[in-house]
């Protein structure tokens, strides 16, 4: 039955049945990472397989305290699919943006997605509009810096100042709200 | 803001690491600046990386069937296999039901030791229709047809999980469009949408059989529908009409 005990806790535990859970709980959300990341469905079938297998065999790294589970997990997979990236020495392709921007996870199925989208986008809200933007396209959009540099005409060394002070802003946030459950 | 410069630097590193991921040079400088600066968590910034990504994206798509099971058979390959005594060797283990590994890792290794025969230590994963056999004393089952359209699911809201087989659905261009199953959750209030049970394809010959793995949990199935969408990753909420539904699917007996 899923209920909201973290399925990776109890993978290390050595329960059989968070197996299936683990994936029928996030498969959705490390698919639709996949598909972000790479563009091509057999890459990200690939890839996907590769994130669930790496959950489970490392389950007991998890931290409750630390993280959400989907906040760890979707760690986890941006970890393994830049490493991908990084291996095929591509460059992350640039998606369009759908229409939602902050806070376009509210429909998110899982409260636990809603919690830290809210906090994360709390944290957002706190930076001005051109940091914002710039966060946007590195965290979620996959550019390089130099893209990010090239598309909005900013210095490099602004784009960068940019993504370490929102991440360190949304870290902060994080820690303060309790970033565990 | 910090002034150490050992500390921004750690911050810049840890901000690429989030981002872009470290060359060799860069884990190594990294490792050696969280050796000078004791109590920084190497993780901190990929965290905060992963909650904005969380914000920013819209909800989930659903995992076409066909990924899923590659998935599933993936977590049954991961998973110890069953281990029986010879008095019960020819009793097949539900691999949901297994006992924990541990249990079960200790007893493949003694048997691996002592060499014994190799059908007791490693039976084929079992196939989805021995996995539904499995299910169907634990479960409802559903049945639909309409025109040469017959569906049969069988489904536990205990567990979660599934079986649907179709006949005589007609197979569609993926680039045109998708099947995609639908589940009323009878415990949801009057009018809510119903749940998106996946998408799925079929074989030439017009059947299929696959898992059903809702992303949300269902407490009561009351029915089931399966909906022909125009986009091929599927929809969260279908625009197709009741009257167009290939078939529906309600309670057996």
């Amino acid at each position: 039955m899923i209920g909201t005990e973290s399925v990776l806790t109890r993978i290390a535990a050595g329960d059989p049945t968070a197996v299936p859970e683990c994936i029928a709980r996030y498969g959705a959300l490390v698919w639709s990472l996949a598909r972000r990341f790479l563009g091509n469905t057999t890459d990200a079938e690939d890839a996907v397989q590769d994130v669930f297998i790496d959950l489970w065999k490392n389950a007991a790294r998890y931290d409750p305290a630390r993280a959400s589970e989907p906040t760890y997990i979707t760690m986890i997979a941006r970890r393994r699919l830049i490493d991908r990236k990084r291996r095929a020495g591509r460059t992350v392709t640039a998606q369009p943006l759908p229409e939602e921007t902050i806070g376009g996870g509210g429909n998110n199925s899982h409260l636990e997605i809603q919690d830290e989208a809210a906090k994360a986008a709390a944290a957002l809200n706190e930076l001005r509009e051109e940091e914002r933007r710039v966060i946007q396209m590195a965290v979620y959009q996959g550019l390089t810096h130099e893209e990010i540099a090239a598309t909005t005409g900013l210095p490099i060394g602004t784009v960068k100042t940019h993504i370490r002070r929102g991440l360190i802003r949304v870290r902060e946030r994080l820690s303060v709200g309790g970033g565990g459950r | 803001m910090t002034t150490d410069p050992r500390r921004e630097r750690l911050d810049e590193l840890l901000t690429l690491q989030a981002i872009e991921g470290l060359s060799p040079d860069e884990v190594r400088e990294l490792n050696q600046l969280l050796e000078l600066l004791p109590g920084e968590d190497k993780e901190s910034l990929e965290l905060a990386a992963a909650a904005l990504h969380l914000a920013f994206s819209p909800p989930p798509e659903t995992m076409p069937s066909s990924v899923a099971e590659k998935l599933y058979t993936a977590a049954i390959q991961f998973m110890p296999r069953p281990v029986v005594s010879p008095a019960t060797l020819t009793t097949r283990v539900g691999w949901l039901s297994w006992s924990g590994w541990a249990v079960a890792a200790t007893l493949l290794i003694a048997l691996l030791y002592t060499q014994w025969p190799r059908p007791a230590m490693a039976p084929n994963p079992p196939s989805l229709a021995e996995l539904r056999d499995q299910l169907k004393p634990r479960a409802a089952e559903f049945v639909g047809q309409k025109n040469q359209v017959i569906a049969t699911i069988v489904w536990s809201d205990q567990e979660q999980i599934g079986y649907m087989e179709v006949k005589g659905l007609p197979p569609i261009d993926p680039q045109a469009g998708t099947y995609q199953l639908w589940i009323v959750d009878g415990e949801r209030p009057q009018g809510s949408p119903p749940v998106d049970g996946g998408v799925f394809r079929v074989n030439p010959d017009g059947t299929v059989l696959v898992p059903i793995r809702p992303p949300i949990q269902v407490k009561k199935a009351a029915a089931f529908a399966i909906t022909r969408e125009t986009d091929p990753g599927g929809v969260v909420v279908s625009q197709v009409k009741p009257e167009d539904y290939e078939v529906v699917l309600t309670k057996k007996g």
